[in-house]
């Protein structure tokens, strides 16, 4: 059976090992226009109201019916802050909202936004269970600031930690979504995903990107990245991969909607899909993880953090690659075989570059997943045949050399053997006799 | 399969069908050099034939103008609303107050009930001086209506400047918009006024699969524009839909 990967079945089950220090009450999910996050955040609320645990649902972009399955949609286990039904630039202080709603743009908006959500809290943690709070979108309320942003998931944090270990925030971020241009926001603002992943704001936080498997097999048979389908300690991701990714996000790789404006410029576009490329049996996409403060991720070696205080394990952070599959009811975890087009991705990988002061255990290059044994001979990697077979061989000894004198012995010292002829002109005197040096 | 089907959905019975699902927002852009008004007077048309309601924010040209155009198509756009199966909010009457616009929309669906809502266009909003914060609060609320009403909007942005460096407004209120829609039409020129290619891409709302054959990119659709309207036909296959 294929592997399903290490972080999103427990993610899903909430059963993310607790540490002293919590098992990442904090996951920022990002996601882009080539691929939205919103199936797996459904995914998640799902299997949380499956488990009959309660839901904290702030809304401030989408109408919560796309968010919440049919079948949970009146659960009391639901509480609902809703920033998006309420009438635009209806609330002035003489005609103040219907209960119930929120609106951040109005005056004091946001003040009561984080009053009906910290009221929410305390009442469904008086109920004992974990809780699960969804927030869509953290881009949305950056609208008000990225200082708006840090307060209230602060905020937050703190109202869950009492409770029992296990509740988390889960907040749905677009990459490089554009910021308001005519805001009074000062231009020295912090940028949205760095504060959101920082340490001052969650001392474990569980960061999750989704990229379209195109990506991976074009980082994959173009930049030749060692991207394993069964990634293992002795066969790890390509450690540039993080950054090609984020490179490449940033530079918009994909857009759809960016045309090459002539036949010499690369399509690179990717055809949009619900859940991510077609591949026979469901769409699929690729989830990268980044880990800080996570001191059981079944992924390290066992005696890497065994010992170490909870303390230490706040900055350690590790990452993986995962796939996410969609189903006829939503999303699951899904293994990188089953996402990814073994076709489209390269069979021969580079060797890694060793980082200086560790000792090198061998220069041999990293195998393909198709050779499981490493070969120290560099040339059985090529697509061409550099050896010779036994007849080859003696054809080749039997080949006279032109230059060498028959008997097969060679003159040693390399002596010339001229014989002037009638033109030349042969002075056996010295030259230089008269000079007195 | 008649001309007029280049956009059908899968209902959960599995018929397929031209009309709008419940609470879909369907994002159109277009170029100067590709205007796509023909696209919402034949969304108008589809849905009066259906029949179904149709609620129009007209904030650049006039009641009559559509009146004309659909009359090529044997619609009487002025019996339609007094027969209350087409509605009409003029954005003039709101003297560029985003609040009243709203208001108005909103009384409008209340006597309707669940209808086809259209917008055009959301861009002489920003260009008549809101600002796009203020633009997307209104969509926001518009798109709020619409899925308590169980209804379907279509809303018309210009795409000339969405992607120059310079226009942070325009890309900004595209962005928010795109974010809360199920499925961007575009509208690309051939060359020509009468000669175009539309894209259709997911939207970053959408959730169900309708069936919605993804025509972006190389599969685009192609059409051709003449008196009677708008005539489809796949890149490259040289046959109409």
């Amino acid at each position: 059976m294929a592997q399903r990967g290490a972080l999103l079945p427990p993610l899903l089950a909430n059963s993310l090992l607790p540490s002293a220090a919590g098992a990442a009450p904090l996951v920022v999910l990002s996601d882009s226009l080539l691929q939205p996050g919103f199936l797996l955040l459904r995914e998640i609320i799902s299997t949380t109201l499956d488990r009959t645990d309660p839901l904290l649902l702030i809304s401030l972009e989408q109408t919560p019916s796309r968010l919440i399955p049919s079948a949970h949609r009146s659960s009391p286990l639901i509480s609902h802050v809703d920033g998006i039904s309420a009438p635009p630039f209806a609330s002035t202080s003489s005609t103040p909202l219907p209960a119930g709603l929120v609106d951040i743009h109005a005056e004091h908006g946001m003040q009561q936004l984080e009053k009906a959500v910290l009221e929410a809290i305390k009442q469904k943690k008086s109920e004992g269970k974990k809780l699960l709070v969804v927030l869509d979108s953290v881009d949305a309320l950056a609208e008000k600031g990225v200082h708006a942003v840090f307060s209230l998931v602060k905020k937050v944090l703190k109202a869950l930690e009492g409770g029992p270990s296990g509740s988390r925030l889960v907040v749905l971020h677009h990459t490089h979504f554009p910021s308001p241009p005519s805001s009074s926001l000062s231009p020295s603002e912090p940028l949205l995903l760095p504060t959101l992943l920082s340490p001052n704001l969650s001392p474990s936080t569980l960061h999750l990107t989704l990229h379209p498997s195109a990506l991976l097999e074009t980082l994959s048979s173009n930049y030749g990245l060692s991207i394993p389908l069964h990634p293992t300690q002795s066969n790890p991701l390509d450690l540039r991969l993080t950054f090609f990714l984020e490179s490449f996000t940033s530079r918009s790789w994909g857009d759809p909607f960016t045309r090459p404006k002539s036949s010499t410029e690369e399509d690179e576009r990717v055809p949009l899909d619900l859940g991510g490329r077609e591949s026979g049996d469901g769409g699929g996409c690729v989830v990268e993880w980044s880990v800080r403060g996570v001191s059981n991720v079944p992924t390290l070696p066992a005696g890497a953090v065994v010992g170490r205080k909870p303390e230490q394990t706040k900055r350690i952070l590790s990452r993986g690659l995962e796939g996410l599959r969609r189903t006829a009811s939503g999303v699951e975890p899904a293994s990188l075989e089953q996402v990814l087009d073994k076709r489209k991705m390269s069979s021969v990988t580079l060797p890694l570059p060793t980082p200086s002061g560790t000792p090198t255990t061998s220069t041999a290059p990293i195998t393909a997943p198709s050779r499981p044994s490493v070969d120290p001979n560099p040339t059985s990697l090529l697509p061409f045949n550099l050896s010779l077979t036994t007849s080859q061989a003696a054809a080749r000894e039997t080949v006279p050399l032109p230059f060498v004198p028959t008997g097969g012995v060679v003159v040693p010292g390399g002596g010339i053997d001229y014989s002037p002829d009638g033109g030349d002109d042969m002075d056996d005197d010295d030259p230089d006799e008269d000079l007195e040096v | 399969m008649s001309r007029d089907d280049f956009l059908t959905f899968t209902t959960p019975t599995g018929i397929r069908t031209s009309s709008l699902p419940i609470d879909f927002a369907v994002l159109l852009t277009d170029t100067l050099e590709s205007p796509a008004t023909f696209l919402l007077t034949h969304f108008v048309a589809r849905a009066l034939r259906e029949p179904r309601k149709v609620l129009f924010v007209g904030l650049s040209l006039a009641f009559e103008h559509y009146a004309t155009v659909l009359k090529k198509n044997g619609i009487q756009l002025a019996n339609e609303r007094t027969a209350d199966r087409f509605a009409f909010v003029d954005g003039s009457t709101a003297a560029g107050s985003l609040p009243k616009l709203y208001e108005a929309i909103a009384t409008a669906l209340q006597s309707s009930g669940s209808a086809l809502v259209i917008i055009d266009d959301l861009s002489s909003l920003l260009w008549s001086g809101h600002s796009s914060t203020d633009v997307a609060r209104f969509f926001a609320g518009v798109r709020a209506l619409v899925a308590s009403s169980s209804s379907s909007l279509v809303t018309l942005m210009h795409g000339d400047d969405l992607h120059t460096a310079g226009d942070l407004e325009d890309s900004h209120l595209f962005r928010r918009v795109l974010q809360q829609s199920d499925l961007w039409l575009q509208t690309t020129s051939l060359s020509s006024q009468t000669r175009g290619e539309l894209s259709i891409y997911r939207g970053p709302a959408l959730v169900e699969d309708y069936g919605i054959v993804d025509r972006s990119g190389p599969t685009a659709l192609q059409y051709k524009l003449d008196e009677s309207g708008p005539t489809f036909s796949v890149k490259g296959l040289g046959k109409f839909l």
